[in-house]
């Protein structure tokens, strides 16, 4: 009797167990942002720069000279520059999510206008340090470190400038009224996106311009 | 004690601080050991606020937050080993 009733001791805690594991996982899945879409597209999109950076480090040990006075020739004003003006405007859209779910759609909108803005100064920026390097005779040719240099850089640029298509779309909608307190899917999506471009550029800058 | 700014401006300004200290070393200082763990621990240290809280993951579903945030732990990592041992790396790639 001692044992059945041990039995359904356990029978019963298992299943209080598994009613308070299931809002938990429920409040989990509620909480996490964004859609499964756009996670597999920055899982995937960092698994490609994951491949450029160990491509990076490879060549890096290969040509450790060439690699140690790269960094040297590099204008690390601008891409200290970029990385503050990436990392405030991550700051932006952050504030544009939290406006849109407090129900603050003119605030969300300001803050999505400075994400814009702080992306256009991150391409103006990219411009004249590309200029720059073509004053002081820096081409993608020059050596392996510049190639590398070059097409990381570009590529990067390349995801700024659909993650600015990206957000200046969800800010059409937002001026639309599609997004609200209870509506922000796509907007979120696109948050994360932008969120995304700025965690590459964190390594992207300290791999190129500070460690020789 | 409460602060008056709030967590999400709170990240930001130490985000902006690293970023600073990171260019500092760029300009002044000699690359050792030391330096390259203390940037690659900064690339961690921004990664995971980034992460926790201006993508908001804190609370989330822990695959997708700690398939985010082991990024920032393997990356900088294998960015440190390579940069403190670049002659094992070249012998274990080279043909």
């Amino acid at each position: 009797m001692a044992a059945s009733f041990g039995a359904a001791l356990l029978e019963s805690e298992s299943a209080l167990d598994q009613d308070l594991a299931v809002p938990e996982a429920a409040k989990a899945s509620k909480e996490t942002p964004g859609n499964m879409a756009v996670w597999v597209l920055i899982y995937a999109e960092l698994f490609e720069f994951a491949l450029f950076f160990i491509a990076f480090l490879i060549a890096k040990s290969h040509y450790p000279v060439v690699f140690s006075e790269g960094p040297l020739q590099l204008n690390t004003f601008a891409g200290t520059a970029n990385t503050l003006v990436l990392i405030t405007s991550s700051f932006f859209v952050a504030r544009a999510m939290a406006a849109i779910k407090s129900g603050k759609r003119h605030e969300c909108l300001t803050w999505l206008w400075l994400t814009l803005a702080a992306g256009s100064v991150y391409c103006g920026i990219k411009g004249w340090e590309y200029s720059w390097n073509e004053a002081a005779g820096i081409g993608a040719r020059r050596n392996t470190f510049f190639t590398l240099y070059y097409y990381l850089t570009l590529n990067h640029l390349l995801h700024v400038l659909i993650g600015m298509c990206t957000i200046l779309f969800v800010t059409i909608r937002t001026h639309m009224d599609i997004y609200d307190a209870t509506n922000f899917e796509g907007l979120e999506s696109a948050a994360l996106y932008w969120h995304m471009i700025d965690l590459v550029w964190i390594i992207i800058f300290p791999l190129l311009y500070v460690l020789r | 004690m409460k602060f008056g700014i709030n967590r999400l401006t709170f990240s930001w300004l130490v985000l902006l601080v690293l970023t600073v200290a990171g260019a500092f070393i760029a300009e002044r200082v000699e690359v050792s050991t030391l330096i390259v763990i203390l940037v690659c621990s900064t690339i961690v240290m921004k990664g995971v606020m980034v992460i926790e809280h201006l993508m908001g993951l804190r609370s989330a579903l822990l695959g997708i937050r700690w398939a985010m945030l082991s990024y920032f732990f393997i990356l900088p990592s294998m960015i440190a080993l390579s940069v403190l041992f670049p002659e094992v790396l070249a012998g274990l790639t080279s043909l």
